[in-house]
């Protein structure tokens, strides 16, 4: 999609296509094709989470710096080192921000996998609400959210972690560190 | 939820029933990663190529 960018507008399309249709409906056409049980599942949250991840990379890649770019270019980088040395480490808080919203997707999503056969928290929660019993749904629900959280929260921090200005930040620290030694 | 025994019904369930907790969210964890993976490698290729 970098290299050739007539596609890109194709992909990015079919990823939004997967993202309208409702997630229960997508669950049971796949019956067709996988069965019950996870693997159903586990295909309809790849389909799921596939936009956010490719709109962020596709959109980090394209935005980072001409100029630098360029720069790279002229000091006699190749296509491939530019793109793993200047372009990804540029791109990485907005590809992880994809990541991010995916897996807040997937965790949240994944619950549904107990509807066609799967494993999981909405096994917990769909027999809570078969035996009318708030507990069981939330003894699903609960560790289900915290898990939620929690990725979120962790990613959040490597998002900071890997921001060209937290990145600065650290090597003018080492720098620091070794003129003192 | 707002009946008066709930939190107690609650943590009466969680101690009775918390290894099918775990497992269970243990196989929500294996399922998410998995998906989670898979994703990111096809958008990858997809991206980069």
């Amino acid at each position: 999609m970098t290299r050739n960018e007539k596609i890109a507008p194709y992909v990015i399309s079919v990823a939004n296509v997967f993202q309208t249709i409702p997630s229960l409906a997508l669950l049971g056409f796949l019956i067709f094709i996988f069965g019950i049980g996870n693997d159903n599942a586990i295909c309809a949250l790849v389909m799921y989470a596939m936009l956010p991840v490719l709109q962020n990379t596709y959109t980090g890649i394209k935005n980072v710096d001409k100029a630098t770019v360029q720069a790279a270019k002229g000091m006699g980088m190749t296509n491939f080192q530019i793109l793993m040395k200047v372009q990804i480490p540029l791109a990485l808080p907005v590809i992880i921000s994809g990541v991010r919203v995916a897996s807040v997707w997937i965790i949240g999503t994944a619950a549904l996998a107990a509807a066609i056969g799967g494993g999981g928290l909405g096994r917990l929660i769909f027999s809570g609400l078969s035996l009318i019993r708030d507990e069981i749904i939330f003894a699903g629900a609960l560790p289900a959210t915290l898990l939620a959280l929690l990725t979120d929260m962790v990613l959040k921090k490597f998002q900071k972690y890997t921001t060209p200005e937290e990145r600065a930040k650290r090597i003018a620290k080492k720098m620091k560190v070794n003129f003192n030694h | 939820m707002n009946n008066p025994g709930f939190i107690e019904a609650f943590i009466d369930y969680v101690s009775k029933n918390y290894m099918r907790i775990l497992t269970a969210t243990g196989e929500h964890i294996y399922i998410s990663l998995i998906a989670l993976a898979i994703t990111l490698v096809t958008c990858t290729r997809w991206v980069f190529t």
